[in-house]
């Protein structure tokens, strides 16, 4: 009966390790799961790129991601009274920007290229008071912007020169991407070995067992305990 | 007016995030809901609405107008950190969550997958220190003082990502926060409940402190908000010191509910500490649901496809011929039936030939036809399967068929008349097991499907006598196919038809949750190495991945081009050459060379053949995984391109009734390049697994076995780096409107 008991009271601990062992995973699987998720913000008010009075206008031009480079950005646009500095909602704003090579031709491929004048109407921005666009530069260099602001009272120009920067290289701009296949394979390397080790201790295990088995006197351990019982 | 606007600016409702938070929904409903069967005292109903309130404000926070109100707004700001760190991070808490998520894994990915990492010591000894009180109080303490240094702050506000990791910090920092004081179940009881009161003492002191210079400050800290517009008129000092009086009283809120709720517990004679037990994996499996087997839903939805096949021809033989892209021939099956097929294949298994419409007239052709004639036997193989994906990937680039609607329209015909000529002169199912090189294509990639056709239990099976998933009965056809089910593993040959499951007397066959991949390596019974034949098939369309998608990069049709002029050929004659070669001769002279050097360096007794027969299919996944960027690619880019099509098509018959101008729907503005490498990625770390898997089947040991699997691996990897830079390169839009 004793040893029926003790038998019991370590089955209940090895329930229970296993438990406890998952329990950490499982913290560990839900802070990776929530910061995935808390990671997905759309703040991104950028930075401040250029800020004029221009007319009855106060504008404040801002980009995100800042350096600016080639490829896609976001720019957002605060206008305010320049008197005021009340904010304006009622405006429409209308980017014009024009390459550093503004040019048609050929290219040693044989290939048209045109470079025309990008015209973007700024719309309702990511955040309230804020306008904004999303832009596709396709160049570095100094480009040239107008911001023509226009409200139902009053119009005015902007003039600023934009510097992009050559786009970052596709494997810093895709770093996410280019890690998942690394940091895969050393999950994996580590899971195999995780596998092999249990494998190793289960095998050690069972030589263990059976070589207590070996050294136990033969006697019928159940017929042993039912007797007991019974008595 | 101005709260209308504010709340009507945007709401982030980034895919990402959505997907995010329903998979952890799903995942912690299945897991609640078993585990309540077996511990319903330790799972009330109000930890699962706990933790889903949880995640919706999780959601609300920063979904809501409110993030992007916090770039204009320190108190906005203070309110979506404290809905993270305050509101989030307890009610996740009392959900219990960690069992219920494991619990809600597929059994085999917690048993295999998982159950070999919980048992590191690294994780056994980290998780217990960071939850120790003192450990996560002060990790909390120093991420609170760290953001609000002004220098971090505004990094923050002006970067994106700075903005991330701010927030995935705080939301980090307040679960650490949390845990000592909820103590999930069935976390280990580190402190007594005066231990708790104190610790939950010290947080509102370090709080109210903080907050307060917030809350008296006379100066403003981060110079960022002085330059935006500000939301009705308040002025960044006023909102600075609104948001510091805000911090402390709604953070002291849930501190005090927490005090009060240790306090109760401790008087409580009643409360004793929740008994642990339940092992992790205790539920019987579920009787599998069988609804999809359905004769009716099957023929509706062939009947549907074939409505569209029809469509498709009479647009191609008669609509527009150019732009293609507004043809519903150059649209619908170059689009949209290749991606979305190749993802119901990936996402659930080979639904695509399960409603197949060419094998809709399979009866009457057999009945008109006869089926007298027995298909060749030399003819029983893959060979003339893989040999027509050859030709089609051929004719697809040399006659350029994305943009020839007629042709097109002429392939569907010929795929009409063939099946039904196939299926009503030999017996059953030869058109789609010996000559169907969209079916070939199917039957490998199901091979990666989640889902398997398969018997529920072998018993009945073996003292099953008609066999009639294999042979049919009077009331239902058996397996078109030949496959016998207690035999079969994996999908090859195999096309959702339902068929077995109809006919099964016993009820013991129904689709079955799978380890992706588990069948690579071995042929459609199990136990049997695949034949030479599977193999050229399973490299045609592996190779023909990348074969396929670098013809539409600009060096390649470049080179292609310099070729042709300094040779002085014809430009067909170097694309044939580009496609045969780079679909025979390449992938025959990897894989033996592969199959050489692994044999040799691992001294393994097996012969070349068999290497190469059991290792070349673990290749298999970096294939579909290029197919499924480059067939993704065109699906998300044009995405939109039905409309237009769609309008021209019924131009005629609506009269001006919809004649609005010709547009597709805006581009998506997800990262495609991003998606397209973490796919091949994904294929990349599945020929990992596959590849080592069947290397330790065959190797005696683990160190031969990692010998015999590294050729495969480097080629993998390399086929990788050429997907990549394929992938990389400027692409043509092959007949689309972006």
């Amino acid at each position: 009966m004793l040893h029926s008991v003790a038998s019991g009271s370590r089955a209940k601990t090895r329930l229970h390790q296993p438990q406890r062992k998952s329990a950490w995973l499982g913290f560990a699987s839900i802070l990776l799961i929530l910061l995935s998720q808390a990671s997905k913000s759309s703040a991104d008010l950028g930075t401040v790129i250029a800020t004029d009075t221009s007319g009855p206008f106060h504008v404040t031009l801002r980009a995100e991601p800042f350096p600016i480079r080639a490829g896609r950005i976001f720019i957002s646009m605060a206008v305010k009274e320049a008197s005021t500095g009340n904010s304006i909602n009622d405006t429409q704003i209308t980017l014009k920007l024009t390459s550093p090579h503004n040019t048609e031709g050929i290219d040693e491929h044989g290939s048209k290229h045109h470079h025309a004048p990008i015209e973007v109407r700024a719309e309702g921005g990511r955040h309230p008071g804020l306008m904004g666009v999303a832009l596709d530069l396709p160049q570095p260099g100094p480009w040239a912007v107008r911001a023509v602001i226009r409200s139902t009272h009053a119009e005015a120009e902007m003039p600023f020169i934009l510097e992009v920067g050559p786009s970052v290289s596709p494997w810093i701009e895709h770093w996410a991407a280019f890690a998942f296949p690394a940091v895969g394979s050393v999950v994996f390397f580590w899971h195999q070995r995780r596998v092999a080790l249990r494998k190793r201790l289960q095998r050690e295990n069972q030589a263990q067992s059976q070589k207590i088995d070996s050294k136990r006197p033969e006697t019928d351990i159940s017929e042993g305990r039912y007797t007991v019982s019974d008595q | 007016m101005e709260t209308v606007r504010v709340w009507n600016s945007a709401w982030n409702l980034d895919p990402f995030l959505l997907t995010a938070l329903l998979v952890t929904a799903v995942l912690y409903m299945r897991g609640f809901n078993r585990l309540r069967v077996h511990v319903p005292e330790q799972f009330p109903t109000w930890r699962r609405d706990a933790f889903l309130l949880g995640l919706t404000v999780l959601f609300l926070a920063l979904a809501s107008p409110l993030d992007g109100l916090a770039d204009l707004l320190l108190q906005a700001h203070m309110a979506q950190h404290w809905l993270l760190m305050m509101v989030v991070a307890p009610l996740i808490w009392l959900g219990a969550p960690a069992i219920p998520l494991l619990r809600g894994l597929p059994r085999e990915t917690l048993t295999q997958g998982l159950g070999p990492l919980l048992s590191s010591p690294t994780l056994r000894r980290g998780g217990p220190l960071l939850t120790r009180p003192v450990v996560a109080w002060g990790i909390w303490a120093a991420i609170m003082l760290i953001w609000h240094w002004p220098r971090a702050y505004e990094a923050a506000l002006v970067s994106r990502t700075w903005h991330d990791i701010e927030h995935a910090s705080f939301l980090a920092g307040a679960l650490l926060l949390w845990y000592p004081i909820i103590r999930p179940w069935p976390a280990r009881h580190f402190a007594s409940h005066g231990s708790r009161l104190l610790y939950i003492a010290a947080t509102m002191v370090f709080n109210t402190f903080f907050s307060a210079t917030f809350a008296f400050s006379g100066r403003v800290f981060y110079e960022a908000y002085t330059s935006v517009p500000r939301p009705w008129a308040i002025s960044p000092l006023i909102d600075q010191n609104a948001a510091g009086a805000f911090m402390w009283i709604a953070s002291s809120i849930p501190m005090l509910i927490a005090a009060v709720a240790v306090v109760i517990q401790w008087l409580s004679p009643d409360y004793k500490r929740p008994p642990p037990s339940v092992p992790i994996i205790t539920s019987p499996p579920k009787p599998a649901w069988t609804g999809y087997a359905s004769l009716r839903t099957r023929r509706v939805l062939q009947w549907a496809l074939l409505g569209l096949a029809i469509l498709i021809i009479i647009d191609g033989l008669w609509g527009t011929q150019s732009p293609s892209s507004e043809n519903l021939a150059g649209v619908l099956p170059w689009t949209y039936w290749r991606g979305l097929s190749l993802i119901s294949l990936l996402m659930i298994g080979n639904l695509f030939c399960a409603i197949c419409p060419f094998t809709l007239s399979r009866k009457i052709s057999a009945r008109l036809l006869g089926q007298r004639w027995s298909w060749p036997s030399w003819l029983r193989n893959k060979w003339l399967a893989a040999s027509l994906f050859v030709f089609y990937l051929w004719a697809y680039e040399v006659f350029a068929l994305w943009d020839e609607p007629s042709w097109t329209a002429w392939l569907i015909l010929g795929y009409f008349f063939f099946s039904f000529a196939v299926e009503g002169l030999f017996p059953r199912g030869t058109f789609c097991r010996f000559v169907c090189p969209i079916g070939q294509f199917n039957f490998v990639g199901s091979s990666l499907s989640p889902r398997e056709v398969k018997v529920s239990s072998l018993a009945p099976c073996e003292t099953c006598t008609t066999r009639d998933c294999l042979h049919g009965n009077v009331e239902q056809p058996g397996c078109p196919t030949g496959l016998f089910l207690p035999a079969k593993t994996g999908n090859n040959d195999c096309t959702f038809c339902m068929d077995c499951v109809r006919a099964c007397p016993h009820d013991n066959i129904s689709v079955q949750p799978v380890r992706p991949g588990h069948s690579i390596g071995e042929d459609r019974m199990a136990k049997r190495t695949p034949d030479l034949d599977w193999i050229a098939l399973a490299s045609v369309i592996t190779f023909g991945a990348f074969i396929n998608a670098a013809a539409m990069i600009e060096p390649v049709v470049r080179i292609q081009e310099y070729l042709a002029y300094q040779l002085g050929l014809n430009s067909t004659l170097v694309q044939t050459f580009w496609m045969v070669g780079g679909l025979t001769f390449l992938p025959m002279a990897i894989l033996a060379s592969c199959a050489l050097s692994g044999q040799r360096l691992a001294r393994v007794g097996l012969p070349q053949r068999v290497v190469l027969r059991k290792l070349a299919p673990g290749l298999i996944p970096i294939g579909l995984s290029m197919w499924m960027a480059h067939l993704g690619f065109h699906l998300i880019t044009a995405y939109g391109s039905l409309i237009p099509a769609t309008q021209n098509f019924f131009k005629p018959l609506l009269m001006g009734v919809w004649a609005g101008p010709l547009s597709a729907w805006p581009p998506l503005t997800a990262d495609g390049v991003s998606l397209e490498l973490f796919i091949l990625g994904a294929g990349f770390l599945m020929t990992l697994g596959v590849s080592w898997r069947i290397s330790l089947e065959i190797a005696p040991s683990t160190s031969r076995a990692l010998r015999l699997a590294f050729p495969w691996v480097v080629t993998a990897f390399l086929l990788y780096l050429a997907g990549t830079w394929i992938v990389l390169q400027p692409m043509q839009m092959r007949g689309m409107v972006m």
